[in-house]
């Protein structure tokens, strides 16, 4: 299945409030997507080194503290949140990523960014619009 | 007193490896295959971290970065609060060497900074043009730290770095 990315993006943001951006990127943190909304930007470089970074360290967190399999990192802060998530892409390794303004729901959040992240294993994605 | 090191330089340039073979913990390890080619298969994202007991009041902590400049974000809190740091150039590794300077400005290393220089991958009795290029690019900047060539992969030669900047530090 073919669908473009900013088609994934239109879709989650009719049904989620307050979503900024979408970011797909590889576990060595190298951008492959990134949809923001309208009149928000972001460094997607930056995003994507971040998102590498904080998943590998929660990561080797989960398997040295929890002794479990590692899921997914959310950072929450007074205005929105970072929710990170790990998925595959055309067997890469990747990370999916949503940042979230206004009193986001985080529940919600966590539900279709797994979805999603199922989806995207399976998926053909462009970048046109 | 837990005394913080930091492994800086290029990728490839042995910071995971010696850690790894330094540190009395197993070491936490960050490293994800890496999808473009960079001449080895994993890299370094998150932060290495390794932990020395040197006597009963020094312990050292182990702190590796990732060597892209893109996680500079890493790199930022690795740079707090610094004991000693220990750059790894990878020889003949042009690369290595340019990235030098940089290194040096963002880690602000100056006269007054316990800094040591690991020339790593170096076939034996080899590594003495970038051993020259080192020293001068160092001096540039007024700087002249110790440099010497290791091989991050020995035991032996790894802890040789550790007690020479122990040493250093000693000796001022
Ligand atoms: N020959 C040689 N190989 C080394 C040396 N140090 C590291 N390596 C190898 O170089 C590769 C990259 O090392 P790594 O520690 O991942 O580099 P980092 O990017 O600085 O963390 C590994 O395959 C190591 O085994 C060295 O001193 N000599
Ligand atoms: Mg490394």
């Amino acid at each position: 299945m073919t669908e473009s990315f900013n088609q994934v993006f239109s879709d989650i943001e009719s049904k989620l409030k307050h979503v900024k951006v979408l970011n797909l990127t590889t576990a060595d943190g190298f951008p492959l997507f990134t949809q923001c909304i309208d009149g928000f930007d972001i460094e997607t470089d930056k995003l994507s080194a971040v998102t590498s970074s904080l998943t590998a360290l929660s990561k080797a967190a989960a398997k040295q503290l929890l002794t479990s399999q590692f899921e997914s990192t959310c950072i929450e802060t007074d205005k929105g949140l970072l929710y990170m998530i790990q998925t595959n892409y055309q067997d890469k390794q990747c990370i999916l990523s949503m940042l979230s303004g206004d009193k986001p729901n985080l529940a919600q959040i966590r539900y279709f960014m797994n979805k999603l992240a199922k989806y995207i294993e399976t998926a053909t994605l462009s970048a046109d619009k | 007193m837990h005394k913080k090191v930091a492994f800086i330089g290029s990728v490839g340039s042995g910071k995971t490896t010696i850690i790894n073979n330094l540190s009395s913990i197993n070491a936490l390890n960050t490293d994800v295959k890496s999808s473009v080619d960079i001449g080895k298969e994993m890299t370094t994202v998150g932060i290495d971290y390794g932990h020395i007991v040197i006597d009963q009041e020094t312990t050292l902590g182990l702190y590796g970065v990732p060597g892209q400049r893109k996680f500079s974000l890493i790199w930022d809190f690795v740079k707090e609060g610094l004991w000693a740091t220990v750059i790894l150039v990878k020889n003949k590794d042009q690369d290595s060497l340019n990235e030098l300077k940089h290194l040096i400005d963002y880690f602000e290393i100056n006269e007054n900074t316990l800094c040591i220089v690991g020339i790593t991958h170096v076939e034996s009795g080899g590594g003495r043009s970038t051993m020259k290029a080192i020293k001068k690019l160092f001096l540039e900047q007024g700087i002249s730290p110790p440099v010497y060539t290791v091989d991050a992969r020995l035991h032996s030669s790894a802890h040789l770095i550790m007690r020479t900047l122990i040493a250093i530090d000693e000796s001022k």
